[in-house]
């Protein structure tokens, strides 16, 4: 092509498509990987959402499966699993929400107060390193720490006399090792986000403070708190967005069939239906009725945010 | 010290209050790191100890036999290859593609970069569910391709987002003395825009690289063949599929013989992160920049 030409071409008059595909004909030509990329692997699945409405079978595929309407999503919402799927959903992420939402926030105002520092920056670095660490390896010490026969923690209850607790076999435990293991592997990484919007503060307002006599406690409560509260209200809200999301891969990699009274999620009963009993189109119709949820909640907190705190995501 | 000024109620609810965020850090830090010193030592204890409830902090009994046994296993170094050419291709493959995807959308002269952006910008949101997306996978025969998981996963939306807001922001002049001198676009994104952005490059990446070294269940998924399998199934074999199996029969009344010594199963926690520790301290800083160009705007 002849770019210095078309660069050169008539001036003012309205330019066709051709010219601009010609001017920025290498910016195109980069996005069309990227386009390929999205087509298949984000917007084909989108297709295959259809499935959730057929009984879909492999061999006839999507065009010649027989169509069924609503037949799945009534099968799901009047069968015995909807209820428990939903309030353990649900539940995983309330107790998220009260206790792994605050804890990050205590640590980065604790972590404030260290006025080494050579200390700050040795803890910090530290209590980072947990959200590096995989999926595997963290379910797996879990499984290891907790297990009743070679566990640490079932050693020291032996030592302090009492009976092993069988830990990954009682449903009424896994609500809190759930939370646990998030909040020890996201408490530190998370609370970079607070720290950061510690040190936006105005040091000023800390030199005033002093003058007028306040200690740690209230510079913390009056100057620290509500400087970091923008941040606090906008995750916040956020995080509301992810009510019904969960971090299966660490279910499935914890929960067994005694388990599943209380470890069983939306996202982990889809799994085993489809993909390890290749029930697909049921399985299908679960996911989409998780996402369309999804969707609806992330759309609505991320209104309220940009209402709130004027922060948004777009 | 300071608190001379301040009345003596005052000052002694300051010392609690300064004294309780210390040992509330520290204490933080020590739960951090204390289970990795655990693994690290019951990895050179024996089996015995471990099961005893000897070992605390320190190695009893100091040995390396679950090292040997460890690493004369052909899977290990074969699933450690594996994960290098998936978590190592996969980050270039991954940083060259978002940057074809961001440097476009920031021109905001580029026609249709409306529908360009919708594009990626909707997939942030909504998607196609497990199901779908491993139907794709079979209908294009990807499966049991260890190229499909870098394909497939190559572009993390979001991150596309920061890297276009980066892109912006750099200065339109050099971009543009370059095009006089007939560099296109293509060029002045390799030697111009891509240097300028190396620190965002950089981080970018390193979130790339510790998510994919990590990842693990698209892998389950579609890699059929042992031999092509990454070290988190690996590890995922020796750590959780062995785990169960013998705790329910403890708990039915069976013998409760573990099959995997726990030794093993710690070596091999070790053997895994040590890239990650090692490589720690000199990245860590770049995450904590990270998670603020999320925050930015």
């Amino acid at each position: 092509m002849k770019s210095d030409t078309t660069s050169k071409s008539i001036p003012g008059k309205r330019k066709g498509m051709f010219f601009y595909l010609s001017r920025d004909r290498y910016l195109y030509l980069m996005f069309v990987p990227v386009l390929a990329i999205y087509f298949v692997f984000r917007y084909i699945p989108m297709y295959g959402i259809l499935m959730a409405f057929q009984d879909y079978s492999p061999f006839r595929g999507i065009t010649g499966s027989t169509w069924v309407g609503f037949k799945h999503f009534e099968a799901f919402f009047t069968g015995p699993f909807v209820y428990k799927l939903l309030r353990n959903t649900i539940l995983i992420n309330v107790y998220g929400l009260a206790f792994g939402f605050p804890a990050p926030i205590i640590l980065a105002l604790a972590f404030n107060e260290i006025v080494q520092p050579k200390l700050k920056k040795a803890v910090q670095s530290v209590a980072y390193l947990p959200y590096f660490i995989s999926t595997v390896i963290i379910t797996g010490m879990v499984l290891s720490f907790l297990s009743p026969s070679t566990g640490i923690v079932n050693t020291f209850i032996k030592a302090l006399g009492f009976k092993p607790i069988y830990f990954m076999t009682q449903p009424n435990m896994f609500y809190a090792i759930f939370t646990g293991m998030g909040i020890w592997q996201g408490i530190g990484f998370s609370s970079i986000i607070y720290t950061a919007a510690i040190t936006q503060i105005d040091v000023e307002q800390y030199e005033a403070a002093k003058l007028d006599g306040a200690g740690k406690w209230l510079q913390m409560r009056f100057i620290t708190l509500p400087g970091i509260l923008p941040a606090v209200v906008t995750l916040l809200i956020l995080r509301m967005g992810s009510m019904l999301s969960v971090g299966f891969e660490a279910i499935i990699n914890l929960y067994n069939p005694t388990l599943y009274e209380t470890a069983d999620v939306l996202s982990t009963y889809v799994y085993r239906l489809g993909l390890e009993r290749s029930i697909y189109s049921q399985a299908t119709a679960v996911g989409l009725f998780e996402s369309v949820v999804g969707f609806m909640l992330v759309i609505s907190t991320n209104a309220l945010s940009k209402k709130v705190t004027g922060t948004y995501l777009w | 010290m300071v608190g001379g000024r301040r009345g003596r109620r005052n000052s002694s609810g300051e010392i609690i209050y300064v004294v309780t965020c210390y040992i509330f850090s520290v204490g933080v830090a020590i739960a951090a790191i204390y289970p990795f010193i655990y693994v690290l030592s019951a990895s050179f204890s024996s089996g015995n100890s471990i099961l005893t409830g000897r070992l605390v902090l320190w190695p009893v009994d100091f040995n390396i036999r679950a090292y040997e046994k460890l690493l004369v296993d052909k899977r290990l170094w074969m699933s450690y290859l594996n994960t290098l050419y998936i978590a190592g291709g996969g980050t270039l493959f991954s940083v060259l593609m978002t940057s074809f995807a961001a440097y476009p959308l920031s021109k905001s002269r580029l026609k249709g970069r409306g529908i360009m952006l919708f594009i990626i910008a909707f997939t942030m949101f909504f998607g196609g569910g497990m199901i779908p997306t491993y139907m794709v996978f079979r209908w294009f025969n990807l499966i049991n391709h260890r190229t499909t998981l870098i394909v497939a996963f190559a572009i993390n939306s979001f991150f596309v987002m920061i890297l276009m807001m980066f892109f912006k922001n750099i200065s339109p002049e050099m971009e543009e003395s370059a095009q006089i001198e007939g560099a296109n676009d293509l060029l002045i994104l390799f030697r111009i825009v891509m240097p300028l952005s190396r620190p965002v490059l950089l981080t970018l990446a390193l979130y790339y690289i510790v998510g994919k070294w990590n990842a693990f269940f698209w892998e389950m998924m579609l890699l059929r063949d042992e031999w092509k399998r990454p070290l988190q199934i690996y590890l995922r074999e020796i750590l959780i599929k062995s785990q169960f199996s013998p705790e329910l029969m403890e708990l039915t009344g069976g013998t409760g013989i573990t099959l995997l010594p726990e030794n093993i199963k710690y070596a091999a926690i070790i053997v895994a992160i040590i890239p990650i520790i090692s490589f720690y301290p000199s990245i860590q800083k770049y995450f904590s920049k990270g998670i603020m160009l999320g925050s930015i705007k």
